[in-house]
């Protein structure tokens, strides 16, 4: 197996609404290794869920990838065939939607569900590989008869995981899968994806808002703003310094249960209309570290030590200026 | 006897809480048929009560009770037994219109979910205009205008004036939850009852509307009750916490020494979930994959027993109560009461 898994590349996605089309994903570099936990994080309608959609094309008019490349395992999926998709998902890929409680059929046993996956590929299964992945997340294979409202939020998200596993997949795409949950059953989902994936090997694309929840879990993390990566690197050096403004701001947002308390702001202010974005960069309006050169130019990422950031205080001339005054 | 809506005596409201339980159960009947017997104990005589201007979080895992209680509070669901005074008064004894009218005046519930507890229909004006009409009769439309314009400022939407036009679609997830509390906060409440305002929210947001609370609470006077499942948000916010599991009350105390110092393991258990970007990198695997029991006909014992990793053989035969353990600081749990030297 080749270690590059997932290779994305300038990916850029619009949502076309006649006069100005709406850039939710804007050029989006993204690598994902063989086994990698790569957590995405952002507040509401900055194009996380987009990407994940963009990724596992699934995207539906009026949005439409504009440009770039997303390749899995050296193949270009967004020039390949609808057909050819079919097979690749569940089987290569696999995709956990934010709520289960919508995803799942809810006239349908969780056993027929899993066989509908099954017969819509060709590979040979065993019959008891349904008993088997429910086994894997803890449930009791006994809820194979069962139907969807005879399982609590927390067993139907298992459910579906479970699912996602059935032909055990390199790369599993999930899309807020605890946001539905509180944080006891939380903490156990997250605990089990990473037991999950240390003894199957697979990779996993998590996407969240809630920084904190990926900072044991996730090797790398990107922080999404506006359509726009903003910050990417190792997890633990985002979470230790990180040199973003809008990841300090995330950071920050909600109080620790240890330590002194501290009053709080949170990130004042909304995430911009993408539809006419702000001037410079996009998060100027709401940073608490913009000076005048912010609206005027729109920064780029910036190696910054161990991670990149989009943020002019980094930009190599900025800095030079810095020193002089 | 004195109408709800008016002030008692001033010694007299300083001593008496803005509500208070005094061994509140509900139940509810359920299994197949008509005739089943069977008893879904989803709060268990609980008692507490909730003084002026203060804000106590309760806190427990989905399936806990706590929406129970807030219900019981608002008065949705009628109690199966024990009882609740509003000031003194108990609810029971709230028969007339008016009465009733003026409890969920004083009373009212903020909603978890502000994308569907919004009619899309109306702007959001609207809930805020029609419960003015409803609980303060006396105002012109004119004032009624005036006051909502008022309340959805206080609540930190401005320009008003704009924001009263809008439709619900044309607001963020935060902005709508801020309308939630506009609605409550139209006829000066004594105590709102907010059920998960914030779970539903993004993390950047949340922290502005429990500082929302926290504001309401000296500027408006109210108290809350603050349901939540998350202990770090309850921390911040509350004077008090009580944490609730299985439909009974297993800790309660002043926010800062429970969590300093929890007494029960599920307190225990709760803190070790929340997520913290701060602390040392520690996979913990507990391999705790439970979920709070539905207590159907319960036997005696703990209903925490099954999951608690500190289980002796006298929690399965005897339902600990809740004794004191510290200033103001009382627990449920044998282990914990064997450890503080109280005698059982």
């Amino acid at each position: 197996m080749p270690d590059q898994l997932l290779e994305v590349r300038d990916l850029t996605v619009s949502y076309d609404t006649g006069e100005h089309p709406v850039v939710a994903v804007d050029h989006v570099d993204l690598d994902v290794q063989a086994g990698e936990f790569v957590g995405i994080v952002g507040e509401s309608g900055c194009g996380k869920s987009t990407l994940l959609f963009a990724i596992a094309q699934l995207l539906s008019s009026p949005a439409a990838i504009t440009g770039g490349s997303v390749k899995f395992l050296g193949q270009n999926l967004v020039t390949m065939s609808e057909k050819k998709l079919a097979a690749l998902r569940w089987r290569d890929f696999s995709v956990v939607m934010q709520s289960a409680m919508n995803a799942l059929n809810p006239v349908k046993s969780i056993g027929a569900q899993f066989q509908d996956t099954i017969m819509a590929h060709d590979e040979v299964v065993d019959d008891n590989r349904p008993a088997e992945v429910l086994r894997l997340v803890g449930i009791d294979p006994i809820h194979l008869k069962s139907y969807p409202h005879q399982l609590s939020g927390g067993m139907r998200q298992r459910a579906m995981i479970a699912m996602a596993l059935l032909f055990t997949p390199d790369l599993i795409i999930m899309d807020e899968p605890t946001s539905a949950l509180d944080v006891v059953a939380q903490r156990s989902l997250m605990v089990q994806i990473k037991e999950l994936q240390r003894k199957l090997g697979f990779a996993v694309i998590f996407v969240t808002h809630d920084m904190s929840l990926v900072s044991h879990f996730s090797d790398k993390l990107v922080v999404m703003y506006a359509g726009q990566v903003v910050e990417f690197g190792d997890t633990r050096a985002v979470f230790d310094h990180p040199e973003h403004p809008y990841s300090e701001g995330l950071l920050d947002a909600f109080p620790s249960i240890r330590g002194p308390k501290v009053p709080l702001t949170g990130i004042p202010g909304a995430p911009p209309n993408l539809a006419s974005p702000p001037p410079g960069c996009r998060f100027q309006p709401r940073c608490p570290k913009a000076f005048e050169d912010c609206p005027k130019i729109e920064p780029e990422l910036y190696q910054v030590g161990a991670v990149q950031s989009r943020c002019l205080l980094h930009a190599p001339s900025i800095e030079s200026a810095k020193e002089v005054s | 006897m004195t109408s709800v809506d008016v002030e008692p005596g001033v010694t007299e409201s300083a001593a008496t809480p803005v509500i208070e339980a005094r061994d509140l159960s509900r139940h509810f009947r359920v299994g197949r048929g008509f005739f089943s017997k069977q008893q879904l104990h989803a709060v268990d005589n609980v008692s507490f009560s909730i003084g002026r201007q203060e804000i106590v979080a309760l806190a427990g895992e989905s399936g806990s009770g706590k929406s129970t209680i807030a219900r019981l509070l608002a008065g949705v669901y009628k109690p199966t037994g024990g009882e609740i005074f509003y000031q003194g008064r108990p609810m029971s004894s709230f028969k007339s219109r008016k009465d009733q009218l003026s409890y969920r005046g004083d009373v009212p519930m903020v909603f978890q979910d502000p994308f569907s507890s919004l009619n899309p229909a109306f702007r959001v004006s609207h809930g805020v205009l029609r419960s003015l009409k409803l609980h303060r009769p006396e105002l012109t439309r004119q004032q009624r205008q005036d006051e909502a314009a008022q309340v959805i400022e206080a609540v930190g939407l401005t320009p008003a004036g704009d924001i009263m036009d809008r439709y619900p679609y044309e607001l963020s997830g935060g902005q709508r939850q801020r309308i939630g509390f506009a609605q409550a906060l139209a006829h000066k409440p004594k105590l709102i009852l907010a059920d998960e305002p914030v779970s539903m929210l993004d993390v950047s947001i949340r922290i502005g509307l429990l500082n929302l609370m926290a504001e309401l609470r000296s500027s408006a006077g109210v108290s809350f009750l603050y349901i939540t499942h998350d202990i770090a948000s309850a921390r911040y916010v509350a004077d008090r916490l009580m944490i609730m599991y299985a439909g009974h009350i297993v800790e309660t105390g002043p926010a800062e020494s429970v969590l300093a110092n929890p007494k029960h393991p599920y307190t225990d258990l709760l803190l070790g979930a929340v997520p913290d970007p701060r602390a040392p990198l520690s996979l913990g695997i507990e391999g705790d994959t439970g979920e709070p029991p539905k207590v159907v006909d319960p036997t005696p014992g703990c209903r925490f027993r099954w999951r608690c990793p500190l289980a002796i053989d006298r929690c399965h035969v005897e339902t600990p109560v809740l004794r004191r353990l510290g200033e103001n600081h009382e627990a449920a749990c044998h282990v914990a009461e064997a450890d503080a030297g109280v005698a059982g």
